[in-house]
């Protein structure tokens, strides 16, 4: 018994003995350690990702597109009744812009719930008010942008980037469909939120992208 | 648990290599190759020749050849380079929007890739569901779009279009750029020149 109680001491006395060298000597590492670099190394890309896809809010604010031909959506957008407008103009408090392309599959398929956004957001009384949703076909011409409208009976404005100015802004490739949910600022944008991927949800997708914004 | 330090700086070099090197830049250079030389070949045909004829796989297991549709069909043969890049992936899922404009100038599209037929039913199933034939010019590699003088050198093919009539002649030819992507409304214009 005696003899049981001592080794254990001996153990105990080895143990604590052994941690403090392990602490003066710099070649020992706990796994511990290795499995947050190890964490934080598998966050190293994903940020850079997020920060590739983030666009400047300035320039996109000063993109110029044409007026809609639709008196609707000239009323949706608050713009005059021809020629061009930019984006920061638009009376909104929120505009909610989709990057997309008529050639992209999730697009497509996704197309029918971004409608029931839409749909959402003007049935709400207050949504409908305080934001403006649009969608930016990047790479698409106008002829494109309209099979994609009629195609799925897009109600809300549709825009041609037929030169990919969008994508001219950032470094990275633009996947499409991305969401940017920009609110304004005296004259400016500012982003808010960046959405990449479908919506999949209406309802979800709109709780999620103004939150924080405090609309209501 | 410990470890030694020879054996941490192992296993953060093998960590580093795969979050650094494997994630970002090997498959960002695979699937954005950058911007590549825009022509590489030497088109043999043009407007007012005869289609060479082929006969090629297709997804479903058929044959397809060009041929079967001489005095039905008037055809659409749509060259991409290949399976898994940027722009081809969204070329093809594009044309699905389009299909009533073909259907309209009572065209047939056949899509054509010098991909192996496993791959481009991975890739095909990866973008929906396609509405027209999807056929592999890969063995003997790159045989039709050879005989159509748009195979690259380095094995794939041009971004191209041919339009043929139901007589087997060539109305339109567009070897693309292979960096972009042609301009639906150009596609469109043309097969409404078609007789039907």
């Amino acid at each position: 018994m005696t003899g049981s109680v001592r080794f254990v001491e001996h153990r105990k006395k080895r143990s604590k003995l052994s941690a403090f060298r392990d602490k003066l000597n710099p070649k020992v590492v706990h796994m511990k350690t290795v499995l947050a670099l190890f964490i934080m190394m598998l966050l190293l890309p994903i940020e850079g990702y997020a920060a590739g896809t983030s666009l400047d809010s300035k320039a996109l604010g000063g993109m110029e597109f044409a007026v809609p031909s639709d008196r609707e959506q000239q009323n949706y957008l608050g713009t005059s009744r021809s020629g061009t407008f930019k984006l920061t103009k638009i009376p909104a408090q929120v505009l909610l812009v989709e990057i997309f392309s008529m050639y992209c599959p999730y697009c497509q398929a996704d197309a029918p719930t971004v409608n029931e956004v839409y749909k959402i957001l003007q049935q709400d009384p207050v949504l409908s008010k305080k934001v403006r949703l649009i969608g930016i076909g990047t790479g698409n011409t106008p002829f494109e942008i309209d099979v994609f409208r009629k195609k799925y009976d897009v109600k809300f404005p549709l825009f041609p980037d037929e030169d990919s100015a969008l994508q001219k802004m950032v470094s990275e490739p633009i996947r499409t469909p991305t969401f940017i949910a920009l609110k304004k600022t005296d004259k400016h944008l500012e982003v808010h939120k960046i959405h990449i991927g479908e919506t999949k949800n209406a309802a979800s997708f709109i709780k999620d992208i103004l939150e924080g914004l405090n609309l209501k | 648990m410990r470890v030694t330090g020879k054996t941490t700086v192992g296993i953060l070099f093998i960590m580093l290599f795969y979050c650094g090197h494997t994630w970002a830049e090997v498959s960002g250079a695979l699937m954005y190759p950058g911007e590549l030389k825009p022509r590489d070949s030497n088109l043999t045909l043009k407007v007012g020749d005869r289609a060479p004829d082929f006969t090629l796989p297709s997804l479903s297991g058929d044959k397809v050849s060009l041929n079967q549709f001489l005095g039905k069909s008037n055809v659409v043969l749509s060259f991409v380079p290949a399976a898994w890049t940027p722009v081809c992936s969204q070329q093809w899922p594009g044309y699905n929007l389009a299909k009533d404009f073909f259907l309209d100038a009572n065209a047939v599209l056949l899509g054509i890739s010098v991909d192996n037929v496993p791959t481009l039913h991975a890739w095909c199933g990866q973008m929906g569901n396609l509405w027209f034939p999807v056929l592999s010019d890969f063995w003997p590699h790159g045989a039709v779009a050879k005989s159509y003088g748009i195979l690259r050198s380095d094995g794939t093919s041009e971004r191209a279009l041919f339009v043929i009539d139901k007589t087997g002649i060539i109305r339109y030819i567009d070897v693309h750029d292979i960096n972009k992507m042609p301009r639906l409304e150009n596609l469109v214009r043309e097969l409404s020149k078609l007789p039907k």
